[in-house]
C-alpha cells in the first residue's frame, strides 16, 4: 500500500517540493497539490485491486538551488530518481505512475514515462551540484523549515547545547576567531573581533541583531537561509547571545521577505515551545530571548546604525561612527549586529572544525560563501563555494555560462555600492581584497552577469538613481551629490552637453570621489563606487554614448 | 471613528511604546490599505508619540501609503538582473501602454526571482521570462493575463 504522507519514517520514494519564494512565484503550491491528489488517487485505485508498491513520502523543503528552472522537485528513490524543473501536470502524472506502478510492471512503461519526464530533469552530475560546498546550506533542500522536529533530526541546535555544556563564552568567541569568519554583509570585519569587543563592555544588558535586511538588488542568499534553515540561524543568534554575553536578540527582517517572515516567526514559536528560548535555555543556566522585526522598506536600513534607528521605531537615518554599535547600539546598550549569513554560519563552523574550515579559502578569505547568480547566466540560483575559487569558475563552470547569443561582458558584484568585473579579469579569485584591488567589493554575494548587449553607462545610471531615491537625505553629500551625478550622467548621454563630452567626463568624476569621500554612511560612500569603477574599466563606452548623439 | 478605533485597539496586546509605531503602522495599513489621516492621529495618540515623529516615519519608509491603493496592482522588477533581461524595454512600454485607473504600476528595486528575469508581477500572480524586445508578443501576453494594454500608447 501507498502511504502518501507528509512525515512517513523510512519510505521507498521521498519527493522533496521546494516552496521557496522563487518556486512557489513559479507555482509550486499548485505542483504539490497535483501531487498529493495524484497520491490519494492512486493510493484508493490501489487499495481497491489489493496491489503492493512503493511508499512515498511527500516533504515541503527550503531552496534547492536552481531558482531559474523552478519550480523544482527532487525525487529521492526509485526508477524517475533525479531533480525535475518544471514538471507540466502531465509530467506530474506520468511521475506518479512510474511511481505508483506495481513493481511487476513491465519495462517498457517506465522506459516511456522516463522518456516524457527526461527533458525536464536536472542532471545531478551539473557542475551546478558538483561544485558546491554547502556546509551553511548543509539541510537546505532537505527539510521541512516549518518543522522544529526535522530541524533537530538534521542536528540543529546540538552546538549550542555543545558551547553552553563545554565551553566558556570566551572560548566559542576564540573558536569563531579561530576559524576566520569574516562579517558576510559586505564590509568583511573579522566577527571573532566583533564579538570580543561586543563582550569587553561592561554594560547591561546587551543585544544581538541579526540583520536580514538585505536589500541589494540580485541578492537573496539571506533569504534563502531565513525561509529554508531558520532554526539554523536561531541557533547561530543563540550561540552569539551567549558568547557576548546578552540575553536578547532582534532578528530584522525587510518587509519584501514575507514568507521569511512566516517561517521565522513560526520557528521562534517553536522554540520558544520547546524551551530554546526563554529564562533558561534547555534546562540551562543562561536566558535568551528573540523578538522578530520587520523592516518597512529602506535600503538604507541595512546600514547598521540606521537598522538601530529602524527596531527603535524612528526614521532610518544613520549615524557617525564612533560610538559604535558594540559599544552604544540598541537603546545605547552594547549591540552585537551580525549579517543572517555570518550567524548562520557560526553552528555550521563549531560542527565542521574552526580550524577544518578555515583551511578552506585563500589569503584573508576563509571558509565558504554563500551566493547568488543571476543576470545573463544560464544556471542562476543560490550557491555555497569555497572562497578563493575564480570568478571564472563561479560564472562559466557552476553558472553554466551565458545564454546563448549572448556572450559575458562583466560581472557585477556588490550590488549597487559594489562593482564590475570586467570579462577580461575572469580569473580574481574570490577574495574580499582580491575584489576590492580590481576597484569593486565582493559584498553580500548577489553576482549578476552582464551580457555584452547591456550598456555599462545606463546600468551604472540604474544604479545611481536607486540610490538617490534611497538616500535618507540627512546628509547633503549623498543627498544632493547622487542627484546631481544622475542629471550629469543623463546630459552625457544626450551628448555631453556643451563643453563636450570629455568635460563632461572629468565634471562628473570629480564629483563622484566628493561624494564617495565626504558622504556620512556606506550608501553615499558606496553609492559611486560603480561609477568611478566603470569609468576606469569601461570608459570607452561613457565617450561613445556620449558621441553617438552628438551633433 | 470609535468604533474603528476598538478595532484597532485590539491589535496591539502588551504594553505601547515607541518601539511599536513602525509595527503598528504596518498593521493598520494591513487592515486599511492605505495610512489616512485619521488613522495617523490613531497611533500618536495610541503610542503617546507626537503626530510630527509618526507623520515623519510614516513619510520615510516605502512600505507606507499615503494614498488608497488601486483596485490592481502590476509590479514591475526593476532589479539589476531583470534590467539587463530587458526590464528597461518593459517599463518603458507599460509607461506608454498602460494607463487605466484602476490598475497601478508599482517599480520593484529587486523581487528575488532573478531566475525568471525578466519579470512582473499582476495582482501577485508572476509572470516571467517575458520577450521584452517584442512589443506584440508581450502585449498579447499581458493581455491574456488580464491587464488592458493601449496599443502604442494611443486609445485605438
Amino acid at each position: 500500500m501507498t502511504v502518501c504522507n507528509d512525515h512517513g519514517k523510512a519510505a521507498d520514494v521521498r519527493l522533496r517540493c521546494c516552496l521557496a519564494t522563487s518556486c512557489r512565484l513559479q507555482g509550486a503550491e499548485a505542483l504539490l497539490e497535483t501531487l498529493r491528489e495524484g497520491c490519494r488517487q492512486a493510493d484508493s485505485v490501489r487499495n481497491g485491486q489489493g496491489k503492493q508498491g512503493r511508499t512515498l513520502e511527500i516533504r515541503r523543503v527550503g531552496c534547492l538551488g536552481l531558482c531559474g528552472r523552478g519550480p523544482l522537485l527532487a525525487v529521492d528513490g526509485g526508477p524517475g530518481q533525479g531533480l525535475y524543473g518544471a514538471l507540466s501536470p502531465e509530467q506530474v502524472a506520468s511521475l506518479l505512475a512510474l511511481l505508483n506502478a506495481d513493481t511487476a510492471t513491465g519495462a517498457e512503461s517506465h522506459q516511456a514515462a522516463l522518456l516524457t519526464l527526461q527533458p525536464q530533469r536536472l542532471d545531478p552530475e551539473l557542475p551546478f551540484f558538483r561544485q558546491q560546498r554547502p556546509l551553511l546550506l548543509q539541510h537546505c533542500g532537505w527539510i521541512d523549515p516549518e518543522q522544529i522536529d526535522a530541524a533537530l533530526a538534521a542536528g540543529t541546535y546540538q552546538q549550542l547545547l555543545r558551547c553552553l555544556d563545554h565551553h566558556t563564552p570566551a572560548e566559542v568567541r576564540q573558536m569563531v576567531g579561530r576559524s576566520g569568519l569574516r562579517g558576510r554583509g559586505g564590509a568583511g570585519f573579522p566577527t571573532g573581533l566583533k564579538w570580543d569587543r561586543v563582550a569587553a563592555e561592561p554594560a547591561q544588558p546587551r543585544f544581538v541583531v541579526a540583520n536580514g535586511d538585505e536589500g541589494d538588488p540580485g541578492a537573496f542568499m539571506d533569504r534563502t537561509v531565513m525561509e529554508s534553515d531558520p532554526h539554523r540561524l536561531l541557533e547561530g543568534l543563540l550561540i552569539a547571545g551567549y558568547a557576548v554575553g546578552a540575553s536578547r536578540g532582534v532578528v530584522f527582517v525587510r518587509a519584501e521577505y514575507p514568507l521569511a517572515v512566516a517561517r521565522l516567526r513560526r520557528a521562534i514559536g517553536e522554540a520558544e515551545a520547546r524551551g530554546l528560548l526563554g529564562e533558561a535555555v534547555a534546562g540551562r543556566r543562561f536566558g535568551f530571548r528573540i523578538s522578530l522585526r520587520v523592516g518597512a522598506g529602506a535600503y538604507v536600513c541595512g546600514e547598521e546604525t540606521a537598522l538601530i534607528a529602524a527596531i527603535e521605531g524612528r526614521r532610518g537615518l544613520p549615524h557617525p561612527r564612533p560610538p559604535y554599535p558594540a559599544q552604544r547600539g540598541l537603546w545605547q546598550q552594547p549591540t552585537l549586529i551580525n549579517n543572517v549569513e555570518t550567524l548562520a554560519a557560526v553552528p555550521a563552523i563549531l560542527a565542521f572544525g574552526p580550524e577544518a574550515y578555515a583551511a578552506i579559502g585563500h589569503g584573508r578569505s576563509r571558509g565558504t560563501k554563500v551566493l547568488s547568480l543571476s543576470g545573463a547566466i544560464l544556471h542562476g540560483g543560490v550557491v555555497e563555494v569555497p572562497l578563493g575559487i575564480s570568478l571564472r569558475e563561479l560564472v562559466e563552470t557552476i553558472g553554466a555560462g551565458a545564454p546563448e547569443g549572448q556572450r559575458i561582458k562583466a560581472v557585477q558584484t556588490g550590488g549597487p555600492t559594489g562593482g564590475f568585473i570586467a570579462a577580461s579579469d575572469l580569473d580574481t579569485p574570490l577574495d574580499y581584497e582580491a575584489f576590492a584591488a580590481r576597484g569593486s567589493a565582493l559584498g553580500s554575494g548577489g553576482l549578476v552577469v552582464i551580457g555584452d548587449q547591456t550598456s555599462i553607462p545606463e546600468l551604472v545610471l540604474h544604479g545611481l538613481r536607486f540610490c538617490a531615491s534611497e538616500s535618507c537625505g540627512q546628509c547633503v553629500p549623498c543627498r544632493a551629490g547622487t542627484r546631481t551625478l544622475v542629471t550629469l550622467l543623463e546630459q552625457l548621454q544626450a551628448g555631453g552637453g556643451d563643453r563636450g563630452a570629455a568635460h563632461a567626463l572629468a565634471q562628473i568624476e570629480e564629483l563622484a570621489a566628493m561624494v564617495g569621500s565626504a558622504s556620512l554612511c556606506g550608501l553615499g560612500q558606496g553609492a559611486v563606487n560603480p561609477l568611478l569603477n566603470s569609468l576606469n574599466r569601461f570608459r570607452s563606452e561613457y565617450s561613445a554614448a556620449a558621441e553617438e548623439v552628438a551633433p | 471613528m470609535a468604533e474603528e478605533d476598538d478595532q484597532l485597539n485590539r491589535l496591539t496586546p502588551g504594553s505601547p511604546g515607541a518601539d511599536q509605531l513602525i509595527e503598528l503602522l504596518q498593521r493598520v495599513q494591513q487592515q486599511r490599505g492605505w495610512l489616512d489621516q485619521t488613522s495617523l492621529a490613531w497611533v500618536a495618540q495610541r503610542l503617546a508619540l507626537s503626530p510630527s515623529r509618526v507623520v515623519g516615519v510614516a513619510s520615510f519608509y516605502h512600505q507606507f501609503r499615503r494614498t488608497p491603493p488601486a483596485p490592481h496592482t502590476c509590479r514591475l522588477c526593476q532589479g539589476t538582473a531583470c534590467v539587463v533581461q530587458g526590464g528597461w524595454e518593459l517599463r518603458r512600454q507599460l509607461n506608454e501602454e498602460l494607463s487605466v485607473s484602476d490598475w497601478e504600476l508599482s517599480l520593484e528595486s529587486c523581487l528575488g526571482v532573478c531566475g525568471q528575469a525578466p519579470l512582473l508581477l499582476l495582482d501577485g500572480v508572476l509572470v516571467g521570462r517575458l520577450p521584452s524586445h517584442d512589443r506584440q508578443a508581450v502585449r498579447s501576453e499581458l493581455q491574456r493575463r488580464g491587464l488592458p494594454l493601449r496599443v502604442g500608447g494611443r486609445t485605438p
